[in-house]
């Protein structure tokens, strides 16, 4: 008879222990002796007290209803035919160990089988619907429009940067000296035929900054007719006014200046 | 055309479904197709996968020898071992199915409580109902999958056990109260009335 050593056998519950000790005893299940089983139950709960092991509340149940049996068994037996206090046990102990022995043969299925795998339900939604109908030539078409618009844009840019990058740098004082040049030549001179020689915007500006600065220097003056109406006093510039150099132009030292005006 | 609506489907197709596909009543459908799964099985031993044809439904799933690749193919770390109070349990319910869960607790004389939920967690039982009793407690019983998981295609199948006796003929003569020596009572072992 094997008692609880140093290690303390786990029992799934009382039913378990009860059998694994009318099993160790060999005892028959359907004549059992109470009295010795219900001692090493009894030895198998101190151990466990002793050793702190937590017992489900089952096997102190199980505990009470052992001595129930167990005196029940000490007692005569009042009515010959009375059922035998052991026979519930008997009964629940073939019942558990039916139970233990279905469970041990179905371990092995569920260890060889459980790893089948399934797909997992819902995949295939009803609204998830993707597409149909598409075929790789549109995609390429697409593509190779793309890219011509693509390569369309960036010949627009280079044409449009093309002249930045070309254009001259104006000089002011270069058209300062070409104007004074061409008004003492030509004695009269409009505006308008000091600023048509400009050939880009760059030169009409830098004509237009010379034609200021002669102005600004008193060397340079404006004829501007009379108005033929008062209300034109402030009108728009007109540009076929003549202008004619000072009685000083020339004089001035415009050398200075230069430097100052190649800078606008 | 079958194996196609299976893979979509993934989950256990009924006959009744089938039928309606194929034009049969349900059980023409049910036997038109253990017959197709043997077919099936038979020519596709290069095949990863295996058509299952159960009582009611029909499924396919991958063959168990490659289960270990699948797994780490898809990164699965769940499924596990089952414990021996959880397989306790399930044999309980597995023989003798619908059963409550008191009727396990008395069985094993122990709380099933925990087990019996881990157990549907898994999805290898389900609630069957309930029983017309005070409480009216929750009958279970076993899934497809669990079905699945066992190799087994109907519960016939199931290893038998000892010499034959039901455990549900033997439980009806007993309560706990007749274990603790009670005899006015009569047995009332019969599922969910204690």
């Amino acid at each position: 008879m094997e008692q609880p050593t140093l290690h303390l056998e786990k029992y799934e519950g009382p039913l378990d222990l009860l059998l694994s000790l009318v099993e160790k005893n060999k005892m028959d299940i359907a004549d059992i002796e109470i009295s010795l089983i219900c001692d090493q139950y009894m030895e198998y709960i101190s151990t466990a007290e002793d050793m702190n092991v937590e017992l489900a509340c089952e096997f102190i149940l199980m505990a009470s209803e052992l001595m129930v049996i167990k005196s029940r068994m000490l007692l005569p037996r009042t009515e010959p035919d009375a059922e035998d206090p052991r026979a519930a046990l008997s009964e629940a102990l073939l019942i558990y160990k039916k139970a233990k022995e279905a469970a041990s043969l179905m371990l092995p299925l569920y260890t060889e089988y459980s790893g089948r795998a399934v797909k997992d339900e819902d995949e295939i939604k009803p609204d998830n619907e993707l597409p149909t109908g598409l075929d790789p030539e549109s995609l390429s078409r697409v593509l190779r429009y793309m890219l011509m618009r693509l390569d369309a844009q960036e010949k627009a840019e280079s044409s449009h940067l093309r002249p930045l990058v070309r254009a001259k740098v104006a000089s002011v004082t270069d058209n300062i000296v070409r104007i004074v040049g061409r008004i003492r030549r030509e004695k009269n001179v409009s505006l308008y035929s000091l600023l048509e020689d400009a050939q880009d915007r760059s030169s009409l500006i830098a004509s237009f900054l010379a034609l200021l600065e002669l102005i600004r220097e008193r060397q340079l003056l404006l004829d501007i007719p009379k108005a033929e109406n008062e209300d034109d006093e402030r009108g728009e510039i007109d540009f076929d006014v003549c202008v004619r150099l000072s009685d000083d132009a020339g004089k001035k030292d415009f050398t200075k200046k230069k430097s100052e005006l190649d800078r606008i | 055309m079958i194996e196609a609506v299976l893979f979509a489907a993934g989950h256990p197709l009924g006959y009744d479904r089938i039928g309606q596909l194929l034009g049969l009543s349900p059980r023409e459908a049910r036997d038109k197709m253990h017959q197709t799964a043997e077919k099936y099985n038979a020519q596709g031993a290069d095949k990863g996968i295996i058509m299952l044809a159960f009582d009611d439904c029909c499924q396919l799933c991958t063959k168990e020898e490659y289960s270990q690749f699948v797994k780490t193919a898809l990164g699965i770390r769940r499924g596990g071992n089952l414990s021996n109070s959880s397989i306790e349990t399930l044999a309980v319910i597995a023989y003798n199915q619908p059963v409550t869960r008191v009727y396990v607790d008395t069985v094993r004389g122990v709380d099933s409580s925990y087990a019996v939920n881990s157990l549907l967690e898994r999805g290898l039982i389900e609630p069957r109902g309930r029983v017309d009793a005070p409480g009216r407690p929750m009958l279970f019983g076993t899934t497809p999958d669990f079905l699945r998981c066992f190799g087994l295609t109907s519960l016939e199948e199931l290893p038998s056990v000892g010499d034959g006796i039901s455990l549900l003929s033997a439980l009806d003569n007993m309560t706990i109260d007749d274990i603790a020596g009670n005899d006015e009572e009569s047995g009332t072992g019969e599922s969910g009335q204690q």
